[in-house]
């Protein structure tokens, strides 16, 4: 932590800065050769803890993938329920062509849904996940990530494409390089110490449960469809923020307050826009509402019922297709959820196929 | 281009590879000028024409400076330099802002300028390096350095990797005579080299982004009014040393890297969190942009030899220029305006009370070194927030005129913020007057290895996402 780093303090013009006396090229070998076995030792322990060599979801990992996009292409978006629950290389066995995945976990699609508006090239079919409590807001921070990604996708420069390339050959195949539950940060989250008084709400991450392939098809690690704990951690983590966004919403509707409703109208037309502007192209918008269960669906349903947010609203949006797993018997005896959120690697493939039928007797694969 | 990133670490070994293993200095120094090129074209290949073009054109204007002797033609030459670079560097770093602004004025006349600089596409270190390009031209105007033979040498210390994007900025005085001999592979040199990018590294990825920029992030992107007091101290201390240690941990990196490669880069900080008055700090926080405001706008508008009055105007003038350097932007014309008025009024009192001898003796530096750090911490907040409302809100919030609080900072970061910043600060105090590589001799071989041990093992831990160095923003 320097400070100042050179034993020169003249400032002459021909300044040459000179090495301490002592030697540290022996010191360097030996630091360089603890730190491998350090990690070596690491990586086995994580090995057995259940974690499996797998990619993070970043921007980087987004980027490429959006590259991906032609002007024909299925392209999902929506937030973590939609890369779970939707297996691209299922899709891809049934309908011949692998969509791609560029939904984003806790994030809304108004924004990914707006940026296809306006990419003049497509005009393919957009199939969108869509979560009421996640899609009816203006709050920032489930739009904070879409910008991120976003923001990083205009200006993805060579040197970071390259990077991302050199970073997939570790990422691949060591486990311990996992930032959601191994890295230093997250491992400062979890030191167990009480919060002061008069804390503002401050949600911990859910454990690690999305594990992704370079195509960014997702599903649970083996370790967390094994421990029921590790299940019981993600539902209680991941409800907190909705229980407590739940409580401002419906105090907003309580106070009948009219700039919520002035947003939702917004929104409304907002969506209906850049729906339109996709369909004028030639492309197509199917919108999913995937399903739930246990404490997470009576909250959300309780919160943002139905009848208010999906037939009142999603349907003003003039998508082609508009799947609610409540209105398909198939989907809805799908047994969901180990999390009450996300389908299982099982279920998912089964739900897939369900969707594919869906869609294909509506002409629209 | 990142210190932190595997592309650079990649490249940076292949060129070590090549570069001892080639016997022509001449293709050794060609194969860091290619080297320094790619790695700057990484982040956006359009971003080299803007380098290569302030290159040559100094080049040209220091080459007819040095072939003419009329001395009207010469200041003619240092006048293009100065306004071609200066107004590069307006155009990026203010265009949008000054076409607003123009438009506004116009608007009652029905005028608009069609016209809307790009505000997101600021070539990177255009800061930085045009400030090499003015310097080299105007030190060959003084006469203080002859232009080199070789435009080679004087692209390569113009693109040089290791301080290109975010610096320090070197002179050309104390880098061409490096040139000029062939470097050969050093162990002990190497090593030193090494040791202290991985320092900075620590610097960065552990100790900013990973232990102190979540709490920054906490404090400094809460708008609503009514923040705990403890909350925006810690936030704005955090930030203080955030912004330190990714500076310097930056610089740390590129004297390292450079040392690998047998070439000299000077200090750019000297525990500046440790400093004795304003006076003190401006000679010790980014050292390399103080002097050369120092050498090319203050000395030229008289320095400290012109009456008092000129020589505080001196002194406002280079810090908020020094402000709008950063960024052109009101926060940080208040941040140099603060900071000059400070140094003002220190000065005064120096002058003042300089027979007193109570004033001047040494028990009143660990207070005044504490007072310093208060209000260093208080006024950098306008290095981070948004506009000046927000600034106000947490010098309110500083200062506990804040009623209904709330906290924003959980325990963990609590906890986090107290193990790291004040062994930060304790170790500027300690290194105030010291030197680094002699206290480094001193420790025994077993702690060093711990140490660096500890350092790497941290990095890898810490999983850094990449982040952009702050400094690479100004």
């Amino acid at each position: 932590m320097t400070l100042s780093t050179s034993n020169s303090k003249k400032e002459v013009s021909s300044f040459k800065r000179i090495p301490p006396k002592k030697r540290l090229t022996g010191v360097m070998i030996l630091s360089f050769i603890i730190t491998i076995l350090f990690c070596t030792g690491w990586e086995f322990y994580i090995l057995k803890q259940g974690f499996l060599p797998a990619l993070d979801d970043k921007e980087d990992l987004w980027s490429i993938n959006r590259e991906k996009v032609r002007d024909d292409s299925t392209v999902f978006i929506g937030a973590s329920r939609q890369i779970h629950n939707l297996n691209l290389y299922k899709w891809e066995e049934l309908t011949g062509k692998r969509p791609i995945q560029l939904s984003i976990s806790t994030s809304n699609s108004r924004l990914i849904l707006e940026h296809f508006a306006n990419d003049t090239q497509f005009k393919g079919t957009l199939v969108m996940g869509l979560i009421n409590g996640m899609y009816f807001t203006q709050t920032r921070p489930v739009q904070q990530k879409t910008l991120e990604y976003l923001n990083y996708y205009k200006q993805f420069s060579p040197g970071q494409k390259i990077s991302f390339y050199l970073n997939y050959l570790l990422d691949s195949n060591l486990a311990f390089i996992e930032q959601i539950e191994l890295s230093l940060p997250s491992l400062i989250k979890e030191i167990p110490i009480e919060n002061r008084e008069k804390m503002r709400p401050y949600f911990l991450p859910t454990p690690y449960f999305t594990a992704l392939d370079i195509n960014r098809n997702g599903q649970f690690p083996n370790r967390v469809l094994k421990s029921i704990e590790i299940q019981n951690k993600i539902k209680e983590r991941a409800l907190a923020p909705i229980i407590n966004f739940g409580n401002v919403v419906t105090k907003l509707e309580q106070d009948k307050l009219d700039n919520y409703s002035q947003t939702l109208e917004t929104i409304i037309l907002d969506s209906k826009n850049h729906i339109n502007k996709i369909q004028k192209r030639g492309g197509k918008v199917v919108i999913l509402y995937h399903p739930s269960s246990g404490d997470l669906k009576k909250v959300a349903d309780g919160t943002f019922k139905k009848e208010i947010f999906w037939d009142n609203s999603v349907r003003k949006f003039g998508a082609d297709l508009l799947i609610h797993y409540l209105d398909y018997p198939q989907l809805n005896e799908i047994n969901c959820c180990i999390d009450e959120s996300h389908l299982t690697p099982n279920d998912s493939t089964i739900y897939t196929e369900r969707i594919v039928e869906i869609l294909d007797k509506n002409n629209l694969i | 281009m990142l210190f932190n990133s595997l592309i650079f670490i990649t490249v940076f070994i292949i060129v070590i590879l090549f570069y001892y293993n080639i016997k022509s200095w001449k293709i050794r120094k060609f194969l860091l000028l290619g080297s320094s090129y790619f790695l700057y074209a990484l982040s956006n290949p359009i971003f080299v024409l803007f380098l290569f073009f302030s290159t040559v054109l100094d080049w040209f204007l220091a080459t007819w400076i040095s072939k003419t002797d009329s001395l009207r033609k010469k200041r003619l030459y240092v006048f293009c330099s100065v306004v071609v670079n200066i107004g590069l560097l307006l155009y990026f770093k203010a265009g949008l802002i000054l076409v607003n602004l123009l438009n506004s004025y116009f608007a009652d006349f029905n005028l608009i300028i069609p016209y809307q600089p790009s505000n997101y596409l600021i070539p990177i270190g255009i800061s930085f390096y045009t400030f090499q390009t003015i310097s080299f031209t105007v030190d060959v105007f003084r006469d203080e350095i002859k232009r080199p033979k070789s435009f080679f040498d004087y692209a390569l210390y113009v693109s040089f990797f290791p301080q290109l994007v975010a610096g320090p900025i070197v002179r050309a005085g104390d880098f061409f005579p490096q040139c000029h001999k062939k470097k050969s592979f050093n162990t002990q040199t190497f090593s030193w080299g090494l040791f202290l990018f991985i320092t900075g590294l620590f610097q960065k990825v552990v100790i900013s982004d990973t232990i102190l920029s979540p709490t920054v992030g906490l404090v400094f992107t809460n708008t609503t009014p009514g923040i705990h007091w403890v909350d925006a101290w810690i936030g704005s201390t955090a930030f203080a040393a955030q912004l330190f240690l990714d500076f310097s941990g930056y610089s740390t990196c590129a004297i390292g890297v450079a040392l690998m490669l047998g070439f000299s880069i000077k200090d750019n900080f000297r525990s500046p969190l440790a400093a004795i008055g304003f006076n003190d700090f401006w000679k010790r926080w980014h050292i390399s942009l103080y002097n050369w405001f120092k050498d090319y706008v203050f000395i030229p508008l008289g320095g400290s030899r012109v009456s008092i009055p000129r020589v505080y105007l001196n002194i406002l003038i280079l810090t908020v220029l020094s402000g709008l350097w950063h960024r052109f932007s009101l926060t940080f014309l208040v941040w140099g305006l603060i900071h000059g008025v400070l140094i003002i009024l220190e000065s005064t009192l120096v002058r003042l009370f300089r027979k007193n001898k109570f004033l001047s003796s040494s028990a009143l530096k660990i207070p005044y070194r504490i007072l310093t750090s208060l209000i260093l911490i208080l006024t950098i907040v306008l290095f981070r927030v948004v506009d000046l409302n927000q600034a106000f809100l947490l010098f309110k919030a500083m200062l506990g005129f804040t009623s209904n609080t709330y906290s924003v900072i959980p325990s963990f970061y609590l906890l986090s913020f107290f193990a790291v910043v004040p062994i930060v600060i304790a170790s500027h105090w300690y290194f105030y007057n010291r030197d680094f590589a002699k206290e480094i001799t001193k420790l025994p071989k077993s702690f060093l290895v711990s140490m660096i041990t500890f350092m790497l093992c941290s990095l890898i831990l810490a999983q850094g996402k990449g982040n952009d160095f702050i400094y690479f923003q100004f």
